[in-house]
């Protein structure tokens, strides 16, 4: 019971932090997630780990699995290394080399930058039904109906 | 018996979400963790970091190694 009440006292101290934001575009032009959390080491982090969502089922299961360690459970390359029984230097060059066929997938396909655009696009849609729920302002259908085009246009 | 502070990886697919845990270098990657000690989530604008501070720094002092993400995220909420 008291570990319990300990627990709960633990987490209701836990502290909310957040950075400043600055919008920003990055290699090939891929816009992927809004946020930018200061740090283009752990915006790479999250934005490959986001790329291997969308094509990871391309690569070959080697490559997979590694790339899963890396980025998915944030295994070091040594400890991948040792696992496997090969070279540390061999497991960085395949997570490099697994990233850059991502990125080249992105480059041809732009599935993920597609996606974030449609995604941005239906949340200002919603916020603005939102509004016109709220103020029975029906000038704001236009935008709406402009919106919708554009997503259209997209698919 | 080393143990290390890692990033690991929830959410849906394309909408990544990350939990700070502590857990044992040689546990396999299935899922299991000592302890849960906060969480990174990047689809916020800005990213929300939420790290429970006490637990982090016991952790630390108690020599814990955090990876290279995880100290990032500590540098960013005032921790490290």
């Amino acid at each position: 019971m008291l570990i319990l009440y300990n627990f709960i006292l633990d987490n209701l101290i836990k502290i909310r932090y957040t950075t400043t934001c600055k919008a920003k575009t990055f290699t090939g032009g891929v816009y992927m997630l809004r946020e930018d959390s200061g740090d283009t080491k752990l915006d790479e982090f999250v934005r490959l780990s986001v790329l291997y969502d969308f094509y990871g089922e391309l690569l070959n299961d080697r490559k997979k699995q590694i790339f899963e360690d890396y980025f998915l459970n944030d295994f070091s390359l040594s400890e991948i290394a040792n696992e496997l029984g090969i070279s540390r230097q061999g497991v960085h060059d395949i997570v490099k080399r697994t990233s850059k066929e991502l990125w080249d997938y992105e480059e041809r396909l732009s599935l993920v930058k597609k996606f974030t655009e449609v995604k941005e696009k239906v949340g200002n849609i919603k916020k603005y039904c939102n509004e016109v729920k709220k103020s029975l302002d029906f000038t704001k259908i236009q935008a709406i109906e402009t919106l919708a085009d554009d997503i259209l246009k997209e698919l | 018996m080393a143990v290390k502070i890692r990033l690991k990886r929830m959410g849906q697919k394309k909408a990544p979400f990350y939990r700070i845990v502590v857990s044992d270098s040689r546990s396999p990657r299935n899922g299991r963790f000592i302890e849960e000690i906060g969480t990174y989530d990047p689809t916020q604008n800005p990213s929300a970091f939420n790290v429970n501070e006490e637990a982090a720094k016991k952790w630390l002092s108690t020599g814990a190694q955090p990876t290279d993400t995880v100290s990032k995220i500590f540098k960013h909420a005032g921790i490290l």
